[in-house]
């Protein structure tokens, strides 16, 4: 199996939750925000230390829930700071950017790792659309032609123009293009069947996160594997990735009560703020298709996040959509999840909330010693 | 797009009668049909309100009699010459669907001083033989000409009609797909040229249009998004948009206008 080391760079000194989205900002400060951009590069680039395959950050907007309106530009840093590990942009927010910038940034990340980028695609979670001012309604149609656009971007040998829907381009011609042929490997992420069967029209990885339920994403990787041979391709276990809260110690109780600890940060002041604007945009706008607003897959993202809200740390553990407790226990743990889901690659996200960064190193090094041992072979 | 008529006439040229469907008013425009054979798209309506379109019929299409002495690519490149020559001053732009851009594209090589400026919409005649092609297949063929299906003219022709169209086009290529002494001429033409290409057509695939921006001078190519190998019919209004304001704008058309200036 392979492993991503996984970071959302939050803002950790909140002490209580903003009431509205976007949250205030007066309260950020330069000096700790430069403090905890350090630390989390250097967590980052510590995680190629301790035998992860990827480093993985993605992007978010006017929130305290993460730091980075640009993945790319950490991106960046760590190509510098790392040597062998892959970079996972997980993912730009495709339909809210230029694709063309896109196709440059990453083209360009890939050329300076030496060809180790991991280009994700992601529709975003839905206030995002707010931020940008872009309608959540075209957020499907953005993404399926932006996409394309992309792989123009990255294989046409002359340069090109563009006429669609949303974007209009007279002349491309990209420089650098990337380093990997014919392109970067791709990812793009699934919370609901429409979004697992449109990923497997792609030449891509699918990335499930925040699983509420493992039968759930079992569906999705089904969905996705099944549309995925309709184009030509069979994709196997390292073809999936499944994101997990990670939370690794010596004894299963340490590790639960700093999990806990983290989460309540996350959800009860994190992500306070954008369930306003979240709620209005599924339920006013077709971001998760017909009918968002009072079933299927709007009304399935919304109550997957109130679980998971909702769950105590052990139920969590019981219900595979976090991994957490001491290095034995989180064998098992991965051990079910690559039987269950047949995924060949789990994203972890270590660094929740405002868990201290001794518990993080922490795990990350039992990860390295007692638990890496025992699941690579997987 | 306005709803303007077009009318029909035929002209003696040197070898025959060349049957025209003349429409619009402005500067003269050529509009070369596919192997279809001619009809009035959306794209012509909207060309027609800029220019004067004129639209042969190439000989052997739609019941029309061959000419003894046109039986290649080439040749009919020089009837279209001849009839930019006397009807429409000597020099005109031309714009070319599938099969009707191979003949604008050797129009072009044999004729420089009549062409002014090219939009070739998935020409034919470069097409790798490994490639692409017409499928066989009734359904099949449609699905690879209209990625909008609701988009596609209704055919009202008769089998008769479309299957001289069918034996025209197939004399006049003579089954070649990729036409070896055009390729090696293509850096001649010194026409500014906009190549079309369909982002789903599976007929002409991307390497054609490849070709020609990498051998023609001036030239551009555009993808077409969400539009298979009948570009004028799956997306009109694209295609009718940039090829209108190339038509007028000439390599200008690469700079985007501000929103306010009509």
């Amino acid at each position: 199996m392979h492993f991503s080391f996984f970071h959302l760079m939050p803002w950790t000194d909140l002490e209580e939750a903003p009431t509205e989205w976007p949250a205030r900002n007066g309260q950020f400060r330069g000096e700790k925000g430069t403090e905890l951009y350090k630390r989390y590069i250097d967590t980052l680039a510590h995680a190629e230390t301790c035998g992860f395959d990827w480093v993985g950050c993605n992007e978010h907007h006017f929130s305290p829930y993460s730091l980075m309106a640009n993945c790319n530009v950490v991106g960046g840093a760590l190509t510098q700071r790392t040597k062998n590990v892959k970079l996972a942009m997980l993912g730009n927010l495709l339909p809210l950017l230029n694709p063309v910038r896109v196709a440059e940034e990453y083209a360009m990340l890939d050329v300076m790792s030496g060809g180790r980028l991991i280009a994700g695609f992601v529709r975003g979670i839905p206030h995002e659309y707010i931020a940008y001012n872009v309608s959540p309604d075209e957020s499907r149609g953005r993404m399926r032609e932006a996409l394309n656009i992309i792989l123009k971007c990255w294989t046409e040998p002359e340069p090109f123009g563009w006429e669609g829907e949303f974007y209009q381009y007279r002349a491309i011609s990209i420089w650098p293009r990337p380093h990997q042929t014919p392109h970067p490997r791709m990812l793009m992420s699934a919370s609901n069947k429409e979004s697992a069967a449109f990923v497997g029209q792609f030449p891509a990885m699918v990335g499930l996160t925040l699983i509420g339920d493992l039968d759930v994403a079992r569906g999705l990787i089904d969905t996705y594997r099944a549309s995925s041979m309709e184009h030509g391709r069979n994709p196997g276990p390292e073809d999936i990735l499944v994101g997990q809260g990670t939370c690794i110690a010596e004894t299963d109780e340490e590790a639960q009560e700093t999990m806990a600890e983290a989460l309540a940060y996350f959800h009860k002041v994190l992500m306070r703020p954008q369930q306003d604007a979240q709620r209005i945009v599924v339920q006013k706008t077709r971001f998760f298709g017909e009918g968002s607003g009072g079933a299927g897959a709007g009304e399935y993202f919304v109550k997957r996040l109130e679980t998971l809200k909702q769950r105590s740390v052990k139920e969590q553990i019981e219900a595979g959509t976090i991994l957490c407790g001491s290095p034995s226990s989180v064998v098992k743990q991965i051990k079910r999840l690559n039987q269950h889901l047949g995924a060949g690659h789990i994203n972890m996200n270590m660094a929740l909330g405002r868990m201290p960064q001794t518990a993080v190193i922490r795990s990350m090094e039992l990860f390295r010693d007692r638990v890496l041992p025992e699941v690579r072979a997987l | 797009m306005t709803n303007i008529v077009f009318t029909e006439k035929e002209y003696a040229m040197k070898s025959g009668a060349l049957r025209v469907n003349t429409g619009g008013s402005g500067r003269p425009l050529i509009h070369l049909h596919s192997a279809a054979g001619p009809r009035v798209s959306k794209v012509v309506q909207a060309l027609a309100d800029h220019h004067t379109v004129h639209a042969p019929v190439i000989p052997g299409f739609e019941g029309t009699h061959r000419h003894a002495s046109i039986s290649s690519m080439q040749d009919i490149a020089d009837l279209i010459g001849e009839y930019i020559t006397t009807h429409c001053n000597g020099e005109c732009d031309v714009i070319g669907e599938s099969f009707g851009g191979w003949i604008a594209l050797w129009l072009a090589i044999r004729h420089p001083s009549l062409a002014g400026q090219l939009v070739l919409e998935a020409p034919a005649g470069l097409r790798p033989a490994d490639k692409g092609g017409l499928p066989n297949d009734t359904q099949e063929r449609l699905r690879a000409l209209h990625a909008n299906p609701e988009n596609a003219p209704e055919e009202k022709r008769g089998e008769h009609i479309l299957m001289t169209n069918r034996k025209a086009v197939a004399e006049y290529t003579a089954g070649v797909a990729f036409d070896e002494q055009m390729a090696g001429r293509l850096g001649e033409i010194k026409a500014r040229t906009l190549v079309l290409m369909g982002s789903l057509d599976k007929i002409i695939p991307p390497e054609s249009g490849q070709l020609l921006k990498q051998r023609i001078p001036q030239s551009h190519l555009t993808y077409i998004w969400d539009a298979a190998h009948a570009l004028e019919f799956d997306q009109p209004k694209r295609v009718a948009t940039l090829a209108l304001d190339f038509l007028d704008r000439g390599e200008s058309f690469l700079v985007k206008p501000a929103a306010n200036v009509a």
